[in-house]
């Protein structure tokens, strides 16, 4: 039997259970497995894998095997809009897909042509995305994802994986001798640079000195920002810092054969 | 779906409670059968069919409410006795009446209060159907209550099972 749960709030309550199949299966024989790594983009038939995750400090207890969804209440009407993820229990698979207000079809209006044709309204409906955020497979004890961001608010604490730096690391990243900032703050840092700062940041430090002032080097020739009198970079946008944290990776390379100046906005340790 | 079985299971409670006014004041609705049997009780006999046919159709409309899990438990306590002093108290009331308009006041106050309690659904007709009650602790730590045929002893020899949601809290395996 098949059953399909939602969260709303801090409590799971059960939706309906059926015996059809509610969503395709993960197929594991046609997927690519990949351990996380933040700075890699995944091609469609990639997923992260995060294995033993019943070890994890996020591990949810709604991915026990024996979980029963007798223990659940059963929603009522008016939680609807307060759904913020479903889950589907299907086979030894649980799939977890967040839910936010686009995934309610509830004002649209269809010529609907199954019989005579006649003009209906949308009725209350929630949409099931082919394809979940992530997929618990309980044989293996493994989660498949995606995308962290989109997991957060079902396995809170998974974010670790690719946290946000803090505001005194984001200070101290932009205190470097060799940033200057211009119309720019250190408090208006978006999310993505702030991941990239929590990474990039860190991988820096680690670095020897001599390593540091041939990375800022390169930096200067690749990286297009506009240098100060004394060298330094002078930030004055979210681009500019993004410019500048990619060139810290070292993701400006030249392809000889081509003859072109590129760039790579996914990377992968081979 | 749910609203008609709470509405059939509380008729069937509340049956016997009529069954008794009706046979302790010797109430006869179809005088034509025992005229021609000459035996009241023929009467009485058909009388008492009335909260079992009910509770039969319960236990059959229970076989469409929605399916859940119970995989694992970690108590199990059976309450078949719980709840039956409730029933002989009705019992009694009934056959202390002698008024009718008395008689369906009380009965609607019963129909009312056992509606929305948990009540309805600890039916001895479902004894008599080979149904036990047991509260029973699930793996999440949530006591619900049990209505299941089979002789439940200890949580290791659980084994798992769809059971009907009845409400929140009471499910039946049927």
């Amino acid at each position: 039997m098949n059953a399909l749960i939602a969260k709303i709030g801090r409590e799971y309550k059960s939706v309906v259970s059926c015996d059809v199949e509610i969503i395709d299966n993960l197929t594991i024989a046609n997927i690519k497995p990949l351990a996380f790594t933040s700075s890699y983009k995944l091609d469609e038939d990639e997923w992260f894998i995060l294995p033993g995750f019943s070890k994890k400090d996020y591990f949810s207890d709604i991915c026990r095997s024996d979980y029963s969804t007798a223990s659940l209440n059963q929603i009522e009407n008016g939680n609807y809009n307060q759904i913020s993820c479903i889950v589907i229990f299907q086979n030894e698979q649980k799939n977890f897909q967040r839910i936010t207000p686009s995934r309610f079809v509830s004002k649209k209006r269809f010529i609907d042509f199954s019989g005579q044709p006649e003009v209906v309204d949308q009725r209350n409906q929630l949409e099931i995305k082919p394809e979940s955020d992530a997929v618990y497979v309980n044989d293996e004890d493994t989660l498949y994802f995606k995308d962290v961001a989109k997991i957060k608010c079902i396995f809170p604490g998974i974010e670790i994986l690719h946290r946000e730096a803090t505001q005194a690391e984001v200070n101290d990243f932009l205190g470097n001798n060799f940033i200057v900032l211009e119309n720019y703050e250190a408090a208006s840092v978006g999310t993505f640079n702030r991941k990239r700062i929590a990474d990039i940041g860190a991988k820096y430090q680690n670095l020897t000195t001599d390593k540091k002032t041939n990375l800022i080097d390169y930096a200067r020739k690749k990286a297009n920002i506009d240098l100060s009198d004394e060298g330094a970079f002078r930030i004055s946008s979210e681009t500019d810092l993004k410019k500048l944290l990619w060139a810290m990776d070292q993701r400006y390379y030249y392809a000889d054969i081509y003859e072109e100046d590129r760039v790579a906005n996914s990377v992968k340790v081979l | 779906m749910n609203f008609i079985l709470r509405l059939f299971m509380t008729m069937s409670s509340v049956s016997f409670f009529l069954v008794i006014y009706l046979v302790h004041n010797k109430i006869d609705f179809f005088p034509f059968i025992s005229d021609r049997l000459g035996y009241d009780w023929a009467v009485y006999l058909l009388y008492m069919l009335l909260p079992f046919l009910i509770g039969g159709a319960s236990v059959k409309l229970c076989k469409l409410l929605s399916k859940s899990d119970l995989k694992k438990v970690e108590l199990i306590e059976s309450s078949n006795n719980d709840f039956l002093a409730n029933y002989l108290a009705f019992f009694f009331v009934a056959l202390s009446i002698k008024d009718a308009t008395t008689f369906w006041i009380i009965l609607g106050l019963a129909v009312l209060f056992i509606f929305f309690s948990r009540v309805s659904y600890f039916n001895p007709v479902f004894l008599i159907f080979g149904f036990n009650f047991f509260y029973v602790c699930t793996g999440e730590k949530v006591k619900i209550l049990l209505i299941s045929r089979k002789k439940l002893r200890s949580p290791e020899s659980f084994e798992g099972t769809g059971v009907r949601r009845i409400n929140d809290y009471t499910f039946m395996e049927v």
